[in-house]
């Protein structure tokens, strides 16, 4: 038996007020990437506008999924998955333009696609994760870490940031990004450990 | 689950794929004729091993849960680092990308929401389709980019958008196949 999810869930609960405004997050994804592979200032402005938006609705479908009681259903699975869609897309857009050196943004990329599949897995060995520190310090970092970047750009008279700036935010993130894979999988490492001295 | 269990030889076998997809991207990124060579010959490994860890699990009958999570990950992130370094190298739309990677994240979510129901996400067939299309494109691409180089091969430009555009046609098409057979399982199961 898992502990602290719903188990008895059905499709309505996917289509809820919070879960929807979390999808929004998908559609503005293609949007800023495009926006952001124009490398104009129209463009970066308009990227702006949407990581901002972007921001604001992450806010917001916490609170509806509180306000609702819906929080420990597919809210946090949609909620994750829906940042991630549009953190990569951000994250993309500044590979492409160049502001992102290759390195970092693989690791941010891996970390990505490692974190749920190792939610998985805890659900697997009947120990699920409950919305852990590094998650949050995660969904916190990578949005501030983008509007400063585009931001940056912007206070410039050209399409890319200041490089001081850039280093900061990038090296924000993906230590954020690092601790996030590190924690699940130490959390993940430490339960079958306990499994294996149980039996 | 025991670690006796999370370590198969199979797994093994997977987990080395981990390892293969940065290191074609970084051969791939440095682009001189041994370099696409070296990559090359990488990523034919990763493909035969990625034929070859199933074959070992059945044959060992060590088939696990874990494995099954294991195997598309390891997946997702070996080709989608190749990928990573066709779009730096200019030989890939980043949207073509971004399709793919965004694909990888949903099913990874779908995932997670198929174990919350307690049921472990099969492997669909749309997902064995797009891991033959992807493969075979990038190893065709890497393979006229070490034969015969891009600058002195005229058609390899278009020749690697068809078959980048088949790729990401497929992948998208697996997409839609996963999210509504999760869907699909979730309004029969009420």
């Amino acid at each position: 038996m898992t502990k602290g999810v719903q188990t008895n869930l059905g499709a309505a609960d996917l289509f809820s007020a919070a879960n929807l405004v979390s999808l929004g997050r998908v559609v503005l994804a293609p949007i800023i990437l495009l926006l952001l592979a124009a490398e104009t200032r129209e463009a970066l402005y308009a990227a702006f506008a949407i990581a901002c938006m972007a921001g604001v609705s992450d806010i917001a479908d916490g609170y509806l999924a509180r306000r609702q009681g819906s929080a420990s259903g597919y809210g946090r699975y949609v909620d994750g998955a829906c940042d991630a869609i549009f953190n990569l897309a951000v994250f993309l857009g500044f590979l492409a333009t160049g502001w992102m050196p290759v390195l970092l943004f693989t690791l941010v990329y891996f970390a990505e696609i490692v974190v749920p599949y190792l939610g998985a897995f805890s659900k697997q060995i009947g120990h699920p994760f409950d919305v852990r520190w590094s998650a949050k310090v995660k969904t916190t970092v990578h949005p501030i870490a983008q509007i400063v970047l585009i931001g940056s750009a912007l206070v410039g008279s050209g399409v890319t940031p200041d490089p001081l700036i850039a280093a900061f935010a990038f090296g924000v993130a993906v230590i954020a990004s690092i601790a996030y894979v590190v924690d699940h999988a130490a959390y993940a490492i430490r339960h079958v450990a306990i499994s294996d001295r149980a039996a | 689950m025991s670690q006796n269990q999370l370590w198969t030889p199979a797994n093994a076998i997977t987990a080395s794929r981990l390892v293969m997809g940065p290191a074609s991207m970084w051969l791939l990124l440095i682009g001189t004729p041994r370099a696409l060579w070296a990559a090359l010959i990488i990523m034919i490994v990763a493909e035969l091993s990625d034929l070859a860890d199933g074959y070992v699990a059945r044959y060992s009958k060590r088939v696990s849960n874990f494995g099954k999570l294991l195997d598309p990950m390891a997946d997702g992130l070996y080709r989608g680092s190749v990928f990573i370094a066709f779009v730096l190298n200019g030989w890939m739309a980043v949207w073509m990308l971004a399709i793919i990677i965004w694909r990888d994240l949903a099913v990874s979510y779908l995932r997670e929401i198929a174990e919350l129901r307690s049921e472990t996400l099969a492997a669909r067939v749309s997902g064995k389709w797009k891991a033959i299309v992807q493969g075979a494109a990038q190893i065709i691409i890497v393979g006229l980019a070490a034969l015969f180089g891009t600058a002195d091969f005229p058609a390899f430009e278009m020749t690697a958008h068809v078959l980048l555009l088949i790729a990401t046609a497929v992948t998208a098409y697996s997409l839609v196949d996963y999210t509504v057979g999760v869907l699909q399982k979730m309004v029969r199961a009420g």
